[in-house]
């Protein structure tokens, strides 16, 4: 009867009391619009229009609407798969349990790209670690086409209510602050990735997901139990209250007494599991890529390029001092939110405009830079033991924009220079090295690595265009051909040199924005001329060339000057954690697993501002190490456990 | 399917300005779009059209964007049209035995008073009708009725099988009320069985909830209470857990409150030669004139509509101010 009651005019006195079907499930009364139509003259008009109505109707979820318009994902038959499972029998509440490295995020954006496109989800909330925010936004907007907005600490209420579509660290999430604002009201779709965070219920990340209203939840996990199976019923507890009755129930009934690992009565517990859980193994959906392997060389700096890297690291720590000096500052700059991006922004235009001057520095400057020359340096070693009086502090973009460029080429260096010698014209002398400068010592390096390589196809990849267009000039020079690949070309003009590399050059140079979403597997070597400082960047390096459809093995050569941050962040990433050895995805899981961590570009940044000279930096990255290290071990331990307990049971 | 939806697709595309050239034999052709249909379908102006998935030129499958995209092409209102038949035979016989075979009136004296040739509106409407829930359920309603009497009828597509014209639209705005709640009951009729799904579904999750909450406070009761304070603790665990229950029901019901969708898509208003036969009803003191209608595409006569619930019957009652009633309507 509710149909004829939702649809009666709407003055009828039953309207005004709560609607309900027979079995009591409340109706919500539809929006009363007033009929009006558009006369047409001619019948097959309304036949089409008629046809169009019958067509969506031939549309289940079998044909899935989210496959259309992707960018660079490969659409793999299991993620396909999944999808499907999840729509038809899941209703949009499942924990995606795949092994690492097999695309649980492609599972996630294809369900929620698919509710967005059938109309069934608006508001969708997506929790996150915190090193993952930046990469999920990136990969949500440039591959799936769906826009979200990162969360910041300064959000408030009005915020919360009318964004449509939040990516948020959980631990902003679970502040003091933001804890009521993001549960205040309903989401149509809850993400939770790396899920295991709530595995206990007594902790605020447990706590949170289960006080957010919600019709939809994607709980997201390759290690679902790391201690015991309370875990693993902690977390379905949040998807289907219930499903698994109460704890002490589900003790009794599936936990062995005296081994909170060990399962008993495995088949009920696994038909429950399988209600709401899927794992994909790599072995069940028969994926196994090659084998890659990695080596750095670490080049020893000619004495002009060594001195230009000394002095810069002892200016920049000049120009930051109060930045350690003073430890409640600093926190302010961990942040790392968009209102703080913004800000800094701001206070990079103001510098380029030349709005922030300092006569002072000006004045102490004309003393001493007229006898610049053969004793430079050490003038230059006395001037900045004064303190920077009236010089703005350097804020961390600053500081990570000279030194990201540093580890490039000192041709990079050189506009992140001069915009700092419009402010301070110390600089002079370092601006005028670089410029001196036209060559680095890597650049050697990769002619021997090009001319081994020969009979290869070899990517080699730079982060700043300067240093592309410096590698152009030398292959050039050096008779090796080679096409330009970068994020600024258009689509004709990047099939185009794809194409070239393909079949007629054995060099693409390439940045770091080049390259999705194209299949280079064909090529086999990949050189880092330089080094993002973020691994998951290193690793969607890589992944151009490692990823499905790839035959043979992958090198990968990583190229860094000897005492650069760069071989520090090598050490730590290939000798400690031995990253370019380990599956795709494995590096995320164990960043992710430093939950309360940082993004780990800002973790570095902070050791270098933290740390007084190179001997304490040296001992930062050691204590970093250990740290992801072990993580990397729990992380292990966990896969371990998580394989014998699940199997190939639930794909 | 595939050959159907090209065949929309072609329809549609050289109807909006498009030249296509795409052979029946081929997955694929070419289009030449005007720029305002290129820029609703989101494609070039010359675009390839093809059903495979491609993320260049115009994909029309029915896992792409296409349908959607094409909803741009059509107003966004319901698409009408007006069409007439001039003539057709009409009955000319006496009508008294027709109508005693075809009608029973259990509780009023009827008497044919006689027929005369007129004409009729007869629309044939076709709603979308859809149920979003935890699950969507979606379905397309059409059906024909007398706008005079408000009778449906089973008549077959006026876009193909009559002789008719379209004719100037006669843009009166047409009774929706009645028209909605003939609607209304078709979808309701169609949506039973997910309806009865959902409800199946929401009462055993919610039974799962309250009994897994009620164990929890069983559970925290079989804790040894030592004195007011562990009393205090069990008391205030009691109203957080049903506190709780009341917010996870809460959030269930809404997953699957029902939110019905009935939108009218496609109206056919036709003009066609009927013949009224006219009767005296008499009820008690009451006496009155009410029209029957025998249809010269069926030739047959029409049901008439109950006037509570719009339902079409030949058993028809009245009440005691003449007005018809269904069986069921008069038993209620």
């Amino acid at each position: 009867m509710f149909w004829q009651q939702a649809f009666a005019p709407r003055e009828s006195a039953k309207k005004s009391k709560a609607l309900k079907s027979d079995g009591g499930i409340p109706v919500a009364l539809p929006e009363s619009v007033p009929f009006t139509a558009t006369y047409a003259s001619d019948p097959d008009f309304i036949r089409l229009r008629l046809e169009l109505e019958k067509l969506k109707l031939l549309r289940g979820f079998d044909e899935l609407l989210c496959l259309e318009g992707l960018r660079g994902v490969d659409q793999l038959p299991h993620q396909i798969e999944t999808v499907r499972k999840v729509l038809r029998y899941f209703h949009g509440r499942v924990l995606l349990a795949d092994e690492v490295g097999l695309g649980k995020t492609i599972e996630a954006a294809l369900l929620l790209r698919e509710y967005v496109l059938r109309g069934m989800i608006k508001r969708i909330l997506i929790l996150v670690p915190s090193p993952l925010t930046g990469q999920w936004r990136d990969e949500l907007s440039g591959k799936f086409d769906l826009d979200f907005d990162l969360a910041a600490s300064g959000w408030n209420r009005d915020h919360w209510t009318q964004r449509q579509r939040v990516i948020a660290s959980i631990s902003l999430a679970k502040s003091r602050r933001h804890f009521d604002l993001c549960s205040a009201d309903p989401w149509d779709l809850v993400v939770v990735d790396e899920a295991h965070h709530c595995k206990n219920r007594t902790t605020r990340n447990w706590q949170l997901v289960n006080a957010l209203k919600r019709r939809h939840i994607f709980l997201l996990t390759a290690t679902p139990v790391q201690n015991n199976l309370i875990e693993l019923y902690n977390l379905l507890t949040l998807l289907e209250p219930g499903h698994l009755k109460t704890e002490s129930d589900f003790k009794k009934n599936f936990v062995t007494r005296g081994n909170p690992r060990d399962p008993r009565n495995r088949r009920v517990l696994r038909d429950l599991l399988s209600q709401v859980m899927v794992r994909n193994t790599r072995s069940l959906v028969n994926i196994q890529l090659p084998r890659r392997y990695a080596q750095t060389f670490a080049i020893e700096a000619g004495a002009e390029e060594a001195q230009l890297y000394r002095h810069l690291d002892s200016y920049l720590r000049w120009r930051c001092q109060p930045l350690h000096a003073q430890p409640g500052r600093e926190e302010d700059n961990n942040s790392g939110d968009a209102e703080q991006a913004i800000e800094e922004s701001s206070v990079l235009a103001s510098i380029s405009e030349g709005v922030v001057q300092s006569s002072a520095a000006h004045e102490r400057a004309d003393r001493f830079l007229p006898g610049a020359g053969a004793g430079k340096w050490a003038t230059l070693e006395e001037l900045w033991r004064y303190p920077p009086d009236d010089l703005p502090l350097l804020n961390r973009l600053q500081i990570n924009a000279v030194l990201m460029a540093a580890g490039s080429h000192p041709l990079a260096l050189r506009p992140a220079l001069e915009r700092l010698g419009v402010q301070d014209p110390r600089v002079a002398p370092l601006l005028q090295l670089a410029r001196d400068l036209t060559q680095s010592a890597k650049e050697t390096k990769l002619l021997e690595l090009l001319k081994k390589n020969q009979t290869d196809k070899t990517l080699v990849f730079a982060n700043f265009r300067a240093t592309l267009d410096c590698l152009a000039g030398l292959l050039e020079r050096h008779g090796i051909r080679f096409v330009l690949f970068t994020g600024s070309q258009s689509q004709l003009e990047k099939e185009m040199a794809i194409d070239q590399f393909r079949h007629d050059v054995p060099v693409m140079l390439c940045s770091d924005s080049g390259g999705e979403g194209f299949n280079l597997q064909f090529c086999n070597t990949l050189i880092n001329f330089d080094l993002p400082w973020n691994p998951m960047r290193i690793e969607q390096r890589i992944g151009r060339v490692h990823r499905i459809g790839q035959t043979r093995d992958v090198f990968v050569f990583n190229l860094c000057t000897r005492g650069s941050l760069e071989e520090k962040i090598l050490a730590v990433l290939n000798d400690k954690l031995r990253m370019f050895e380990l599956v795709v995805g494995e590096i995320g899981s164990i960043l992710g697993n430093t939950e309360n961590g940082e993004d780990f570009e800002s973790l570095v940044l902070n050791l270098w501002i933290k740390s007084a000279g190179p001997a304490e930096l040296d001992t930062a990255f050691d204590d970093l190490g250990d740290t992801l290290v072990q993580a990397q071990g729990d992380y292990l331990k966990t896969k371990e456990l998580d394989e014998a307990l699940f199997g190939e049971d639930f794909a | 399917m595939d050959q159907r939806l090209k065949t929309f697709a072609v329809s549609l595309l050289e109807r909006n300005g498009g030249l296509v050239e795409w052979p029946a034999y081929l997955k694929s052709g070419f289009a030449v779009l005007p720029s305002g249909t290129a820029q609703l379908l989101e494609c070039p102006e010359n675009t390839e059209i093809t059903a495979e998935s491609v993320n260049s030129g115009l994909t029309i499958n029915l896992a792409s964007m296409f349908l959607q995209r094409t909803e741009r092409l059509f107003p966004p209102d319901a698409s009408a049209i007006c069409l007439k038949i001039d003539a057709l035979y009409l009955k000319k016989s006496a009508m008294d035995e027709p109508v005693a075979r075809a009608f029973a009136f259990p509780n009023t004296r009827v008497k044919v008073i006689g027929a005369s040739a007129d004409r009729v509106e007869y629309q044939f409407w076709h709603f979308a009708a859809a149920i979003e829930s935890d699950e969507k359920w979606e379905d397309v309603i059409s059906l024909a009725r007398n706008s005079r009497t408000g009778a449906m009828l089973d008549l077959p597509d006026p876009l193909t099988n009559y002789d008719a014209h379209p004719t100037r639209p006669d843009e009166t705005t047409p009774d929706m009320t009645r028209v909605m709640a003939q609607a209304a009951a078709a979808a309701a009729r169609r949506s039973q069985a997910f309806v009865q799904r959902l409800e199946e579904r929401m009462d055993r999750d919610m039974k799962r909830l309250k009994s897994y909450y009620h164990a929890l406070v069983d559970d925290a009761a079989d804790h040894k209470i030592r004195g007011a304070a562990d009393m205090e603790k069990l008391d205030a665990r009691t109203r957080a857990v049903e506190l709780e229950l009341e917010r996870k029901t809460d959030e269930l019901r809404d997953r699957y409150t029902l939110r019905p969708v009935l939108r009218p898509v496609a109206l056919v208003r036709l003009d066609a030669p009927a013949l009224r036969v006219e009767l005296n009803v008499q009820r008690r003191n009451a006496e009155k004139r009410i029209g029957v209608y025998w249809n010269a595409v069926t030739k047959a006569l029409e049901p008439l509509a109950c006037s509570k619930c719009a339902a079409d019957s030949f058993t028809v009652y009245f009440d005691d101010q003449l007005q018809t009633l269904c069986a069921q309507c008069a038993k209620a």
